[in-house]
């Protein structure tokens, strides 16, 4: 038996709309019920639309759950993340495919070698280290620790590698020093693997929790996800404002996610299909 | 709910962090020796034994300007809004100490950032930690033992406290926290579905024979079960305390330190029987303790699942605004002593407690004033009635918020009673142990297994202090 082209297209679509609802409905639910009142998220049958949306919850997180300092601190301490996530990378991951120097090996086994140690296992010294140079409760002891990575520095050597060599020979007599290729060049190409990075590292640090909540314990240095976890309420009462509270702290993502939904997806079969 | 759920979020093994911070924390205590106040004490004995250090109470008044202390805690947003207030009273109401607060969201992880602060020094003056964790604070040695301040406090009236709450908090003769917020588990039911069921409403179940009896006439009247069981070790805990039934060896911890499981007894045998009875008949179904499911056990009361569940004393505010909005209009709530307690056995208390973690003299008399303050009976009558913990002071009980609130809602009252009622046990004192999570997560496995796998009610107990057996003596053998 033959399906025709028009009814397996609308097949594969009913598949994907099913998974598709099985995905949001969560999100859905999560954003309904910070629209509703507490004693209507506990009824039976549930509430699944608002017909009287209480944008009450939202003010009460951002104001009693102080939610804008807490997401100002995390935008701070995701954009130093982020961004020196990226110049490292990009840095790390240049000299690792394109220059000659002695022991490279040795030193990007050493980098892969990072990426094998949990973050819990350094915690400690990590603490240590800040704690020593003055730094608890303070933006650098939040950022600093994650300026460089060994998984970016491998992620963009992989992209690098793939731009050819013919181009880095015409570039030279072009009279391209390796800062000017590395800037003209070498980043426009890999992009897509840059974007990709760039996702990973705001992803990663805006869910940070441990390390922020070791850290600091002054709430105006505090971030998102530690004012989440206040703001969590195991009381019934009150998990209209706990649902609100944790909206604000997903929108970031959510949006960022569908900005570069296109460069994210690139730049990980880029990767996957030549190594 | 309202602290239990937030205190036991979750106690089951958490991967890497838990792993690793436990390591930190042996090393971080050997490396250093503690760098606390209280090296005179030793806690190789389990923190009962030795001479403990002075509490220089004079070191406030000689201190210029006032003292600024860091007290960390973890109430959620009702809470810790009556916890702001009461300390804004304190600093307002005089000028020598100036109290800053941090909430560290959960219990859990307020303890890794306690435990991570050893090897930094970035501790709190005041630090308001789980029951649970008693024995961990004791092992950090940083922790200036309550007792000192109490004995030379000439204004402490240490008789004014309810025994049972003072009695968990100490090991040995020597007071280490004080409690601040308590609670314990209690019986809920409809009142409304006894009388559907032809019992007296009036007359909630005393003993298990009656809970079955109650759970069976419920079921029979139409309900699809008795009964709502949470999967929650603090409730086994509780039921063994009933029968006079001690957790673990050493007079459970207070002793000594504890070495092994004590729970595999016939007090034990009596409650996974009772308990496990109840599932493998029908008249009552398990629900889960943490999760999205964790009010199921409540909602089904209101639903008319079943007629009876236990659960936290600290729930019934927000159980009565929650039954009480209107759309469970048919259910009377009424609020009854957890059952089965014999003649020698009584609850324990549940909460948390305050130590003093500060190091220099007058953070340290600093730290005393306020913790005294928190526990005086004006504070613990206002705490009680704004948050529905029960009032660690006897007298607190005669003062008006709190007579008001229980005026408002009897039920509250229910907690307090069992509390003073029964014997004041090493049993009923509670366990203190080391690795107290991993005990828990035994003992839950077991409820597990017996309610889900219909395993054999003694095989899973045995199987459980077996486990935690193995937890305690690892936790010994780090140290």
């Amino acid at each position: 038996m033959r399906s025709s082209p028009a009814l397996r297209k609308a097949l594969r679509y009913l598949v994907l709309t099913v998974l598709a609802f099985i995905v949001l409905f969560p999100v859905y639910v999560t954003v309904v019920g910070s629209l509703l009142l507490p004693e209507q998220l506990t009824s039976r049958p549930p509430t699944l639309f608002p017909n009287d949306p209480q944008w009450g919850s939202y003010s009460e997180a951002w104001t009693d759950g102080h939610f804008g300092t807490y997401l100002w601190n995390s935008a701070v301490v995701t954009a130093m993340i982020t961004l020196g996530q990226l110049v490292t990378s990009i840095l790390a991951g240049y000299a690792f495919a394109m220059l000659e120097f002695p022991f490279k090996r040795t030193i990007f086994v050493v980098f892969l070698a990072t990426m094998m140690v949990p973050f819990e296992v350094t915690i400690i010294t990590n603490l240590q280290t800040v704690t020593d140079l003055h730094w608890y409760d303070t933006y650098a002891g939040l950022a600093v620790p994650f300026l460089a990575t060994g998984f970016g520095a491998f992620l963009l050597r992989q992209a690098f590698l793939q731009i050819p060599a013919d181009l880095r020979d015409a570039a030279t007599i072009d009279g391209y020093g390796h800062l000017k290729f590395l800037v003209r060049v070498a980043v426009p190409l890999a992009r897509p693997s840059i974007a990709a990075l760039a996702v990973f590292s705001f992803l990663g640090a805006w869910n940070q929790y441990l390390w922020p909540l070791l850290v600091t314990e002054d709430d105006r240095l505090r971030t998102v996800q530690i004012g989440l976890r206040q703001l969590r309420s195991t009381q019934l009462d009150e998990i209209n404002v706990t649902l609100a509270g944790t909206v604000l702290a997903a929108l970031p993502l959510v949006v960022l996610l569908i900005l570069f939904q296109k460069q994210l997806i690139r730049g990980l079969t880029t990767g996957a299909v030549k190594g | 709910m309202r602290m239990r759920t937030s205190m036991v979020s979750s106690w089951r093994p958490r991967s890497f962090t838990a792993v690793a911070l436990v390591a930190a924390l042996l090393t971080a205590t050997a490396a250093c020796g503690g760098g606390g106040s209280d090296d005179d004490a030793s806690p190789g004995d389990g923190g009962g034994e030795g001479s403990i250090p002075d509490c220089p109470l004079d070191a406030l008044d000689e201190a210029t300007g006032p003292v600024e202390i860091t007290m960390w805690h973890t109430m959620g947003r009702a809470n810790e809004e009556a916890l702001v207030s009461l300390t804004d009273a304190f600093n307002a109401s005089q000028e020598k100490v100036r109290v800053k607060l941090v909430n560290n969201t959960s219990y859990d992880d307020q303890q890794d950032k306690y435990r991570a602060g050893l090897s930094t020094g970035d501790l709190p003056d005041v630090a308001l930690m789980q029951d649970v964790y008693q024995q961990q604070m004791v092992d950090t040695q940083t922790v200036l033992p309550a007792q000192s301040c109490m004995e030379e406090d000439t204004g402490f009236d240490e008789g004014d406290f309810v025994p049972r709450t003072l009695e968990y908090y100490r090991i040995g003769s020597v007071q280490w926290g004080l409690p601040f917020n308590v609670s314990n588990p209690v019986l809920y039911y409809d009142k409304a579905a006894f009388r559907q069921a032809g019992l007296d409403p009036e007359a909630p179940p005393v003993s298990f024979d009656d809970v079955r009896a109650a759970a069976q006439a419920v079921k029979d009247a139409g309900f699809p079960t008795g009964m709502s069981l949470k999967v929650d070790s603090w409730h086994f805990e509780q039921f063994l305390a009933l029968q006079d039934g001690e957790l673990v060896d050493n007079g459970n911890g207070r002793e000594e330190r504890a070495t092994a499981a004590a729970f595999d007894s016939d007090e034990g045998r009596e409650v996974f029987a009772f308990l496990g009875g109840l599932v493998a008949d029908g008249l009552a179904t398990p629900s889960p303790r943490t999760g999205p499911s964790q009010f199921d056990n409540i909602l089904g009361i209101g639903s008319h699942n079943h007629a009876m569940t236990i659960d936290s004393s600290a729930a019934l505010g927000t159980i009565t605004e929650v039954l009480g909005s209107g759309q469970y209009a048919d259910v009377e709530l009424g609020v009854a002593p957890l059952p089965g307690r014999t003649a020698d056995g009584g609850v324990t208390v549940g909460g948390a407690a305050l130590y003093i973690s500060a190091d220099e003299p007058e953070k340290q008399a600093a730290a005393w004033e306020y913790i005294a303050y928190l526990t005086s009976p004006e504070t613990q009558s206002k705490w009680a009635a704004a948050t529905g913990y029960i009032p660690v002071r006897t007298s607190a009980v005669d003062l008006p918020e709190v007579t008001a609130r229980w005026e408002e809602i009897p039920g509250f009252r229910v907690a307090y009673d069992q509390l003073v009622e029964g014997a004041d046990t090493t049993a009923t004192g509670g366990a203190v142990i080391g690795d107290f999570e991993s005990v828990r997560a035994a003992i839950e496995e077991a409820l597990n297994r017996m309610y889900l796998e219909d395993g054999d009610p003694a095989a899973a107990l045995t199987e459980a202090a077996d486990a935690a057996t193995a937890a305690i003596e690892s936790y010994n053998e780090r140290l």
